[in-house]
């Protein structure tokens, strides 16, 4: 199994590790530890259009990504946008179904895991975490599904370019 | 805005309910917490009460069954404060027991309990009315949703939405799981057409997890 989904595993076994009385830090570790799994499943894919062959400079690549910009990037596709230098003039963008899904959620589970791992006044449900967990096998599945789409590609590609893509068009 | 400013005129003037508890945890407002915070002063009783009222407002929000409740109970309530002085109104008992049921009925309709902000009644109860005129079947074990909203760690303005899974949906953590990502979608969505500037934030709990709600269950709507 891939790291990605190792970390999804892991959410999966420290949401459900103690349902009767579930210790508040199995459960924020879960939400943090989905939103992770699919960071790093998406960073990996966006490293791998530069670095195919070259494992530790693709994963170099993949550490150069910020999160603020994937969430920023993810914010659009979710909205049907694209970055305004690569929006197509006077036609509306439709962005696959399953991609805005995948943006969606990597936008809610980047929120999740703020809250589990700097809120701690909150206390965590464990259904919450089971929930947001959920979200991210959601997200697996349709990344799964989309991420050979030349939209997908973009999507990825928008995490390096985001700065410069999000201007205006010259 | 004036449909906001009427829900905050009237929560204001509920100021005896205390949620009880962060969202999604506030206490059930039920006609016996209605009644007993109404009998315990009048402060209530003005005009200012109804501030922001706007009758041309409320079909976007309510049922039409609802809205006539709504409005006659307005009109009755305003018609007991008319002649108020809305600063220092001298009620007469039989002014008072006319106006009480009045704005106990509003507070029923306006869900304090569901709704903890101004902002989150007019998103959410917007989606609650589009989701009752035509309910999703992947929905049936939505027992009940809940909304407050806020600001996101990046201080963009966002709502959070708490569905409340049925006890059956919720046996296992397999089918909670299972529920919860055929409904997520659907909300999602729903908010983003009622309210396209606020990013939504879905969690689920089980009715079982809800504090003092283990065995009555209310409706979606």
């Amino acid at each position: 199994m891939s790291i990605p989904d190792d970390l999804l595993w892991q959410a999966w076994m420290l949401a459900t590790l103690d349902a009767r009385r579930p210790k508040q830090v199995n459960l924020r570790r879960a939400i943090s530890t989905a939103y992770y799994a699919l960071f790093h499943l998406l960073t990996i894919d966006a490293a791998r259009l530069f670095v195919k062959d070259d494992l530790e400079m693709a994963s170099r690549v993949a550490r150069s990504f910020n999160h603020a910009n994937l969430r920023d990037v993810s914010n659009e596709f979710k909205n049907n946008q694209l970055p305004k230098s690569i929006r197509p003039p006077d036609v509306s963008v439709v962005i696959l179904p399953g991609l805005k899904s995948v943006a969606s959620s990597f936008s809610k589970l980047q929120q999740a895991r703020h809250m589990a791992d700097y809120n701690l006044s909150q206390t965590i449900r464990r259904r919450v975490a089971l929930s947001f967990v959920g979200e991210a096998q959601s997200a697996f599945a349709n990344w799964l599904i989309v991420k050979g789409s030349d939209q997908a590609r973009l999507y990825l590609a928008c995490f390096s370019m985001w700065d410069s893509w999000n201007k205006p068009p010259r | 805005m004036s449909m906001k400013e009427f829900w905050q005129s009237v929560r204001a003037a509920a100021s005896f309910y205390k949620y009880g508890g962060p969202p999604p945890d506030a206490a059930p407002i039920d006609a016996d917490i209605i009644d007993k915070g109404l009998r315990s002063s009048t402060n209530w009783l003005t005009s200012r009460t109804m501030t922001g009222w706007n009758e041309t407002d409320v079909d976007e929000y309510f049922t039409p069954t609802d809205r006539d409740r709504l409005v006659q109970a307005v009109h009755t309530f305003q018609a007991v404060t008319k002649p108020l002085n809305p600063y220092r109104p001298a009620p007469t008992a039989e002014q008072i027991e006319t106006a009480r049921p009045a704005l106990a009925e509003i507070i029923h309709l306006l869900e304090f309990d569901r709704y903890a902000d101004s902002d989150a009644f007019t998103t959410g109860k917007r989606m609650v009315l589009a989701l009752a005129s035509n309910p999703p079947p992947e929905l049936a074990e939505l027992v009940e949703l809940r909304f407050n909203t806020g600001d996101d760690w990046y201080g963009d303005p966002g709502i959070w939405i708490w569905g409340i899974l049925s006890a059956y949906a919720s046996a296992t953590d397999e089918m909670f799981v299972n529920h919860t990502q055929q409904i997520r979608p659907i909300l999602d969505d729903l908010c983003q057409q009622v309210d396209r500037d606020r990013s939504s934030f879905i969690s689920f709990l089980s009715i079982e997890d809800l504090v003092g709600v283990e065995t009555e269950t209310r409706a979606v709507t």
